[in-house]
């Protein structure tokens, strides 16, 4: 576990280590990728600023979702604990991440920034933010993993947190996230399901983390009707996909049929 | 669009924001952290909007590029020393105490 490394006579943090090194990397991508739909690499760096902006409001507000009644109690106490005490309570509270919640974020940033931009077309924006998530969720998880956080279960096969052997479920999931990446990055390049990859990513996605929570350790964050909270969201947003999949489907049958 | 003089301010901004960086490793110049970052993140916003207004206009695009890449290393030093790992905080906290409350409950047997 490497939480903390030192860097220009700094101890800096593993995570905004990799968290950075995330963002430039999909920036890179994103402006070579863009130049094949004919967005300019300044249409890129604004996208990029919007996701981030996005990402990390969306991720805080899930993570709050998950301490909700916490949040309350904690807000029924104002008058009986200090102006400290009440700030570092919240801290905990919402100073978490839940990748669904940045997800989320990033793509109604990127829907609100394609609304407003002359020169960026919201399907083109779209595709490029669908190639550009599971790359940046590979640093991510490498970084949760060097952190020692959403560490896995117990096991015999693992590395060692705080004396226990844990499922490296944090690198299991970085190498999944890496080929999601090559798949969606393949796609993109041979133009298939242009306007659909973000359909595509969820399709990927959301099968694989739902599997992959079963191997997680830690319990804080959360769960409903007996599953965690991001393999809820998992469940609904594959329905979610899923009808929108079929839909399209019986209206294009259901038009061929009268042109027929 | 003025695109030099958007260049020069996103130029101008992305010095600030990598001179701050070595200025703020002080507790009591720690706000400046998040000054620097505020800077980076607006230079690069203006370096990039005097980027496209110099290529709409056909003018050379050096101090733009220039503005855009002094704002990018000066927004990635003070984001490095802003985004501490309090992402999974919580998780980390909660490892440790499984890991205590385990040794714990093994001291009690013997």
């Amino acid at each position: 576990m490497y939480p903390y490394i030192d860097l220009f006579g700094r101890q800096i943090s593993t995570y905004a280590l990799l968290v950075i090194a995330g963002l430039l990397t999909c920036g890179f991508v994103a402006s070579f990728l863009g130049k094949k739909r004919g967005v300019e690499y300044e249409s890129v760096i604004f996208m990029i600023l919007a996701v981030a902006a996005g990402m990390f409001i969306g991720a805080h507000i899930v993570f709050a979702f998950t301490n909700l009644p916490q949040i309350i109690d904690l807000f029924s106490k104002i008058g009986s604990i200090t102006f400290s005490d009440f700030f570092t309570a919240l801290g905990a509270y919402v100073g978490g991440m839940v990748f669904y919640g940045g997800f989320f974020g990033a793509v109604a940033a990127v829907a609100i920034y394609s609304r407003f931009s002359k020169v960026v077309a919201r399907q083109d924006a779209m595709d490029l933010l669908s190639v550009c998530v599971p790359l940046f969720h590979v640093f991510g998880r490498v970084g949760c993993f060097l952190t020692g956080c959403c560490y896995g279960v117990v096991s015999d096969f693992g590395f060692p947190l705080y004396g226990i052997n844990r499922f490296p479920v944090q690198l299991v999931e970085a190498l999944g996230n890496l080929a999601i990446f090559f798949v969606i990055m393949t796609l993109f390049r041979k133009n298939k399901f242009t306007g659909k990859l973000l359909v595509v990513y969820v399709f990927l996605y959301a099968p694989m983390r739902f599997v992959l929570e079963f191997f997680r350790g830690d319990t804080i964050r959360g769960f409903i009707f007996g599953l965690s909270t991001s393999q809820f969201i998992s469940v609904i947003l594959l329905g979610i996909v899923i009808t929108y999949c079929a839909c399209k489907l019986i209206i294009k049958k259901t038009k061929e049929e009268k042109s027929v | 669009m003025n695109s030099k003089g958007l260049s020069i301010a996103g130029l101008a901004l992305g010095v600030f924001a990598v001179c701050g960086f070595f200025f703020c490793g002080n507790y009591s110049t720690w706000w400046m952290v998040f000054v620097c970052l505020a800077a980076g993140i607006v230079g690069i916003a203006l370096s990039a909007k005097g980027s496209a207004a110099a290529k709409a206009n056909n003018e050379p695009k050096g101090l733009a590029v220039a503005g855009l890449v002094c704002s990018i290393v000066g927004t990635c030093l003070a984001g490095l020393a802003t985004i501490i790992a309090i992402a999974c905080v919580a998780c980390v906290a909660s490892a440790y105490n499984e890991a205590v409350n385990s040794l714990n409950s093994l001291s009690y047997y013997y």
